[in-house]
């Protein structure tokens, strides 16, 4: 038969027709703002953390209103929203580094491979020994570069061979070829790049599950960023990641998935492939293509 | 974040050339179809010089989406529409090429002028162009159901195709005297019937940037929103020809 069905030059899609399952959580509970409906063929393997109606008050100000969303192993997980959106607020929530702040209230439950971060008998310290911190801009200690990346798992009793942890520690935050000859200098004279990869090495060092980053790469310039994002994907092989960025590309980069906050609320999140190409929400359409915001 | 404003004039500049892509490949159509039906000798080697136009249309439709992707790395609904951009672009032109493939028969139909009258041409070549038509307003509008219409209606043309294909080989077989003509009323069923599967992809490409679904390679039944076809009209023929384009 002549006919021509199946075109011989049909055009090819870079996307897929299958859409990929939200990550949304299949027993949220209702307050989730404009967030996915769930799906029913949701991610089998356990959260590495989950979020459930969550809420946060500066004082009198409802920062974060119903949050409830999972966090899968070895993946990493893009914060993003306009500021104000309590981005920032949602990732200092998850190793309890906002319960420093006067005035805050916290409603809802945070779970970390099953145990609930907030419990009563939950020791604050051991929740940021397993789920670390790296802030936007680098911190380094006025120290070695050894004592930084020593130092944590120095005061925290680490009876194992110290120098193979700050190497491999180092090694993993893809730093230890550019000052493995000058371990004792000190951390100061770095570059801005290099020092915001010693303070993963450091928070590598005292062997987290989850690394939490505020913005890491928003004060370097785009060769130290590259860097930073070449780190962060290697780490995802052995660290849960969740990264606060407003570098929508940095997010659309390096992420698995990610979600759109805005107003406190959780609006979308969906595997990050296909926020950035169709975003379900008309509203997250707009922000990522910067019709807001 | 992209800028919005500059990314606004740049997409509506892509857009301009698209419109103008379309124009120019439905009055080569046009023309194609006119020279076939007149025995139109000179119309035909106009419309195969033209091809030139929609080709260098082509190249300039592709720069300018390439500069759109380098320059703005654009997301969602402004990458969807880069993707289609890029595919419809390329629809396009193998259309003008089915055109000019179209003319070329012309000088062989000349000394048989009944003969593609009588066949269901000048009713493909009138629902291949509708296709043509409709995709493109359903392009200037963003118009998914539109769209929908428009893939809908290959499945006519391809059964039209089947029938001139059937009707045509049982006239070689009864031996009829002009069967070097009828072999160019094959090609010239082919090529409408190519052309009639570019205007689908199109369409399917306009679904795509609108709604961020692929309907290719998908049944209509699979497709909730897919239009209930009226019936074919089996009377008049060839009269969207012969008009000024």
């Amino acid at each position: 038969m002549p006919t021509d069905e199946s075109t011989d030059d049909a055009p090819t899609s870079p996307v897929s027709a299958d859409a990929p399952t939200p990550n949304g959580r299949p027993d949220a509970p209702e307050p989730q703002g404009e967030a996915a409906a769930p799906e029913a063929d949701a991610p089998s393997v356990r959260p590495k953390l989950r979020i459930e109606d969550l809420h946060f008050w500066y004082g009198e100000n409802h920062a974060l209103q119903g949050i409830s969303m999972d966090v899968q192993p070895n993946r990493v997980t893009a914060l993003i929203g306009p500021s104000g959106c309590g981005k920032s607020t949602l990732l200092r929530c998850l190793n309890r580094m906002n319960e420093l702040i006067q005035g805050t209230t916290l409603e809802g439950t945070i779970l970390a491979d099953g145990q609930d971060i907030y419990a009563d008998d939950t020791d604050p310290v051991m929740v940021r020994r397993r789920i670390g911190m790296v802030f936007q801009k680098p911190n380094p200690f006025p120290k070695s570069i050894y004592k930084n990346v020593a130092w944590g798992a120095e005061i925290n009793g680490y009876t194992g061979d110290l120098d193979a942890l700050v190497e491999r520690s180092l090694r993993q935050a893809a730093l230890w070829d550019e000052v493995k000859d000058q371990l004792h200098s000190s951390a100061l004279d770095l570059s801005g790049g290099q020092q915001q990869r010693l303070c993963i090495a450091r928070t590598l060092a005292v062997q987290p599950d989850v690394v939490l980053m505020d913005e890491p790469a928003s004060a370097l310039d785009p060769i130290a960023t590259s860097k930073i994002e070449e780190t962060i994907t290697e780490l995802k092989k052995d660290y849960t990641i969740v990264i606060v960025t407003h570098n929508m590309q940095q997010a659309s980069r390096i992420s698995d998935e990610t979600a759109f906050l805005y107003m406190g609320r959780l609006i979308e999140m969906s595997p990050t492939d296909q926020l950035f190409t169709r975003p379900e929400k008309d509203r997250t359409e707009a922000y990522v293509t910067g019709r807001f915001g | 974040m992209p800028n919005r404003s500059s990314l606004d004039q740049e997409l509506a500049s892509l857009r301009g050339l698209i419109a103008d892509m379309a124009n120019r490949v439905d009055e080569q159509f046009a023309n194609a179809m006119n020279a076939l039906l007149q025995g139109d000798v000179d119309l035909a080697e106009e419309v195969v010089a033209g091809d030139d136009a929609v080709d260098a249309l082509e190249l300039r439709i592709d720069e300018q989406c390439e500069r759109i992707l380098a320059l703005h790395s654009p997301v969602a609904v402004d990458l969807r529409m880069l993707i289609m951009a890029v595919k419809i672009n390329t629809d396009f032109e193998r259309i003008g090429d089915h055109c000019r493939n179209l003319s070329r028969n012309a000088r062989y139909l000349v000394d048989a002028p009944g003969l593609l009258a009588d066949t269901r041409l000048p009713k493909m070549a009138d629902m291949s162009r509708t296709m043509l038509r409709e995709a493109e307003m359903a392009f200037l509008e963003n118009d998914r159901l539109k769209a929908r219409k428009v893939i809908a209606r290959d499945l006519q043309v391809n059964r039209l195709h089947e029938e001139t294909f059937a009707t045509l080989v049982e006239m070689c077989e009864d031996g009829h005297e002009q069967s070097e003509v009828i072999a160019h009323l094959l090609t010239v069923s082919k090529a409408l019937e190519r052309i009639s599967d570019h205007a689908k992809n199109i369409a399917q490409s306009i679904v795509f940037m609108v709604e961020g679904q692929d309907l290719r390679h998908r049944g209509l039944k699979d497709d909730p929103d897919a239009p209930d076809l009226p019936p074919l009209d089996e009377s008049a023929a060839g009269e969207s020809f012969g008009e000024e384009v």
